[in-house]
């Protein structure tokens, strides 16, 4: 019983709080991913804008590179002092309009090492390359200027061109150098002073391959998003590094921790109610367990009294009238305690499962008139004949006690509660192996709506008629439980006046004699 | 054989005269006393402003040559810088780049910035100066002001922390941005490194280094590297160092950064010359095959190299290989024309000086022998050896040790050999150096060693005097 309240209880608390949990969870990341998607997209903005200033530097560059070639004569031994001179360059070169080269020149027999090595990694791609690029079409940048970067690839390195076209259809053009170019490109990013280390964040200027040329910001975090820089350095990008962050962090705590209040009060609850309940249902066994105590004790007190009654009135005088009449007394109402203490007993061990069948020999008939004969004093007082009908007499198969238990519940009813009815008819007749036994009254009847109710322990019909009388409402209870031990039943069975009831019981004949 | 040629002496520096031998004049107390004073200290500034602040020397190996052969004949440009009075230095730009990663906490970071501000001390207050710190990031410190404001610079200097990893590159390129704002090729433009450790973030190859190093030498920022300790790349500092054509100096302790500082600074601040191109013209059958200890360029007969300064008192000297085709006996050639143009430091215009180098064929040996130039022949082996040094550092490098110890051997027999036929004993000191690197590659502080080498290799390439 404590078991599969607990369980309830267990059930009724914890689904939906389960749900709850899980709508939570599923809530909050919803959040969690709404807030990451927010600060990427902040942070991409960081990037785009800085991205913005790379694209300014390389306007700016390629102005400065277009004056720079603009002022180039095509003087051999002028460009190579230009060359020496310009920390920008790693070599200029010039095409002729046929595409040929015409600086440096495989045909120029004093090429210095940086020229001949220039010509060696620039021959095949740089030539191709530039050769069929359309310089009004397409490739142009920005406006106005029709010159053109492009890259390529030498060992793992990037190389980066600028070349424009001169008024003879000539191409002229400057291979940057690369440690120079990005150390200048990383001028327009900012430093990191010391108050800025500790800042959530950072920023790096690194190759696709991730080899960072220069980062700023803190020293802690992974990265979150990147940007590629815009062409002619669209191999090289901008990282976002930032800690492990829990966005909607402090949504998240909130949230479970109100859940996990609501739960551990809800759980304080349900404890205090199962405790306050465990314990109405001890102090109720208690009682329970008191009163069987009690009639236990009376039990044997009482048996006593019935005995000694008993033996005093085989020992009377017949003549003694009225010490007759006063011990007919003490033994009809210790008779009375009896049955009452037994059918508490009974109702206690029913609850248990205690009942136990004693099979026993024995004639209904011959119990029927016991059990008249127990009450014939309390029947006579009010009135109320008895009328016994039985049909025969054989020796069966029973629990003697067992049913004379059922008989005096019946008969103390009507004694009870339909007295004004003036008459009691009791028949019997055995139909194979069974024994029916109908008592009849002519009370006020059952109500056909309580005619299941008044089996259940407790319930008393309440009438005018009944107020007055004292019972405890557990003989009907008894009796049916009883009967169905001894294999049949206690119904009430539709009468035109008063309540009837059929008792059946399982009573097989005892062979041989 | 040499020919001095100025450029135009601008009007402004006549004024200048005329001005001070005013002054003189109304200072004299004695009209006769003045006006001898005044005669004497206008010849001597005459006699100053049309001297140059560059000497230059041009000689062979010998001005005899072996007839009727080809001759393998070093040419030596020899360049030094006049002793400069004080009052008219070159005034400075400098930025200070210090390695704050955490190798350099403790004792060695406050060294650097105790060092770092005594130098700051050696300016004045024209001086332009600016402090940068790198760890894995990099932070400008002190952006480029003027070194007046002492105690600002000081105080920023100071609250210098060390950090992580180190961003190397990054760190010089800041310092050269704060060099670029205030740059001005009137003034000397330089860039001081101060590291302890390997460069890890950006790029941190000995080429990328060196690339910015060429990089910065065209336009005219040179960066000396100081190398503390034991942990530090020698081969990227050096390489920065070289071809930017600054100093280079490996410091074992941190107490001699102050020195170490002061000696830099002691160059800074004594510059006379710069922007030098040296130009040598070999004559028609001249074969130049190769520059000595320097970069430069190799353009058929013409050979062009450079370097970033001249310091006073100081000699530097670019040395050439030519093969000198085979000529009659008694016949005498140029060959080569030697043309330098610099910024001169005084004058603040651009100076030229030339001069021709010529021999003679002869078949005597005796001859050859009396017209050898010791000093040319001494630097000529020097250098030479230098590059067998190298190769043996290679060898060392890709594991095969004992090759390289037996290259450093034959290396100093050849030194003792030469210091015996030149009569020069410093050679020999230069055989027992090799001697004992060659056991140095045994050691268990390799590490120190090699870094030892490679300092002396710079600065004996690079005839840094400290």
């Amino acid at each position: 019983m404590k078991f599969k309240l607990l369980i309830i209880f267990l059930f009724i608390l914890i689904l939906p709080l389960t749900l709850l949990l899980g709508i939570g969870l599923k809530w909050s990341q919803d959040e969690q991913k709404i807030i990451q998607n927010q600060i990427n997209e902040l942070n991409l903005q960081k990037l785009q804008l800085l991205r913005q200033t790379v694209d300014s530097f390389i306007q700016n560059e390629q102005k400065e590179l277009h004056e720079f070639l603009s002022s180039i004569n095509e003087d051999k031994s002028q460009l190579r002092d230009l060359i020496r001179k310009s920390p920008k360059v790693s070599q200029l070169f010039i095409l002729d309009s046929k595409g040929g080269w015409s600086y440096p020149s495989p045909a120029m027999d004093d090429l210095s090492e940086n020229e001949r090595q220039f010509l060696e990694r620039s021959d095949k791609r740089l030539y191709q390359k530039i050769r069929q690029m359309d310089f009004q079409a397409g490739e142009v940048q920005r406006s106005s200027q029709l010159g053109i970067w492009s890259s390529y690839f030498w060992n793992n390195q990037m190389v980066l061109i600028y070349s424009e076209k001169t008024a003879e259809n000539k191409i002229i053009g400057i291979e940057l150098n690369r440690i120079n170019f990005i150390s200048r490109l990383m001028s327009v990013f900012p430093d990191t002073p010391q108050n800025e280390k500790s800042k959530p964040f950072r920023i790096s200027f690194n190759d696709s391959q991730g080899n960072i040329f220069y980062q700023w910001g803190s020293n802690k975090g992974t990265p979150k998003v990147k940007l590629n820089l815009s062409s002619p350095l669209d191999s090289m990008e901008l990282t976002y590094y930032s800690e492990e962050e829990n966005p909607g962090r402090s949504f998240r705590f909130n949230f479970f921790s109100g859940l996990g209040f609501l739960v551990v009060s809800l759980l304080g609850m349900g404890f205090y109610f199962y405790r306050e309940n465990a314990r109405e249902i001890r102090e109720a066994e208690k009682r329970v367990t008191f009163v069987n105590l009690v009639s236990h004790e009376l039990k044997t007190p009482l048996t006593n009294i019935r005995m000694y009654s008993e033996l005093l009135e085989q020992y009377l005088d017949e003549t003694d009238e009225k010490s007759s009449q006063y011990l007919k007394v003490l033994v009809s109402e210790s008779e009375r305690l009896s049955r009452l203490i037994g059918n508490v007993l009974s109702f206690a061990k029913k609850e248990k499962n205690q009942l136990k069948l004693r099979k026993n020999s024995g004639s209904i008939k011959k119990i029927i008139e016991k059990s008249i004969e127990q009450f014939s004093l309390s029947l006579k007082e009010k009135g109320i004949e008895v009328v016994f009908t039985s049909q025969e007499d054989s020796l069966v198969e029973l629990d003697e006690d067992l049913v004379l238990q059922i008989i005096g519940n019946l008969i103390s009813n009507v004694e009870k509660y339909a007295p004004l009815g003036k008459v009691i008819k009791i028949e019997h007749r055995k139909e194979g192996e069974r024994s029916v036994v109908t008592v009849s009254d002519e009370g006020p009847g059952i109500p056909k709506e309580k005619r299941e109710k008044i089996f259940e322990p407790f319930f008393r019909l309440a009438n005018q008629l009944t107020a007055g009388a004292t019972g405890t409402g557990i003989g009907l209870t008894i009796a049916r439980d009883l009967a169905r031990l001894h294999g049949g039943d206690l119904v009430l069975v539709d009468s035109e006046k008063g309540a009837s009831f059929q008792l059946t019981i399982l009573t097989p004949e005892i062979q041989g004699d | 054989m040499i020919s001095e040629k100025e450029g135009k002496v601008p009007s402004r520096q006549k004024n200048t005269l005329m001005q001070n031998k005013e002054i003189v004049m109304k200072t004299a107390k004695k009209f006769k006393m003045g006006l001898v004073l005044g005669v004497f200290i206008f010849l001597g500034q005459t006699i100053f402003s049309f001297a140059d602040p560059i000497q230059l020397s041009l000689t062979t190996g010998s001005t005899y040559l072996y007839a009727n052969q080809k001759n393998v004949v070093p040419l030596k440009v020899g360049l030094t810088g006049f002793y400069l009075p004080s009052k008219t230095r070159t005034p400075v730009n400098v930025s200070i780049v210090l390695d704050k990663s955490g190798s350099m906490g403790g004792d060695k970071i406050e060294r650097a910035k105790e060092a770092a501000i005594m130098a700051i001390s050696l300016l004045d207050s024209e001086d332009i100066v600016s402090v940068v710190a790198y760890d894995d990031t990099v932070e400008v410190i002190v952006p480029a002001t003027k070194a007046r404001d002492r105690e600002r610079i000081i105080y920023s200097i100071s609250h210098i922390y060390s950090g992580n990893s180190t961003a190397l590159f990054a760190g010089v390129c800041k310092g050269v941005e704060e060099v670029r704002k205030f740059y001005d090729r009137n003034r000397v433009n330089r860039v001081i490194l101060l590291s302890d450790g390997m460069a890890n973030v950006g790029p941190s190859s000995t080429y990328d280094l060196g690339e910015l190093g060429m990089s910065l030498r065209r336009e005219g920022i040179s960066v000396t590297t100081l190398g503390l300790g034991l942990g530090y790349n020698e081969d990227l500092m050096v390489e920065l160092a070289g071809r930017s054509d600054g100093n280079h100096s490996f410091i074992e302790n941190a107490n001699d950064l102050s020195r170490i500082f002061n000696n830099e600074f002691g160059d800074i601040l004594s510059v006379v010359a710069q922007d030098i191109q040296v130009m040598i013209q070999c004559r028609e059958g001249v074969r130049p095959i190769r520059l000595l200890g320097r970069e430069g360029d190799i353009h058929g007969q013409t050979v062009i190299t450079t370097l970033n300064q001249l310091y006073s008192n100081q000699e530097k000297f670019v040395l050439l290989e030519v093969e000198v085709p085979a000529s009659p006996v008694g016949r005498s050639m140029d060959i080569a024309q030697v043309e330098i143009s610099y910024a001169n430091m005084l004058t603040k215009a651009l100076s030229r000086i030339s001069g021709t180098l010529g021999v003679t064929f002869t078949e005597s040996q005796k001859e050859v022998e009396r017209t050898i130039d010791k000093n040319t022949m001494v630097d000529y082996v020097k250098q030479n050896a230098i590059i067998e040094e190298k190769r043996a550092l290679e060898l060392r490098d890709k594991g095969r040790k004992e090759e390289a110890q037996q290259l450093l051997l034959k290396n100093a027999v050849d030194l003792s050999n030469y210091s015996e036929t030149l009569g020069a004993p410093e050679l020999k000191k230069s055989a027992e150096k090799s001697k004992s690197q060659s056991s140095d590659m045994d050691s268990i502080s390799w590490e120190k060693q090699r870094k030892s080498m490679k300092n002396d290799q710079y600065k004996d390439t690079n005839q840094q005097k400290w």
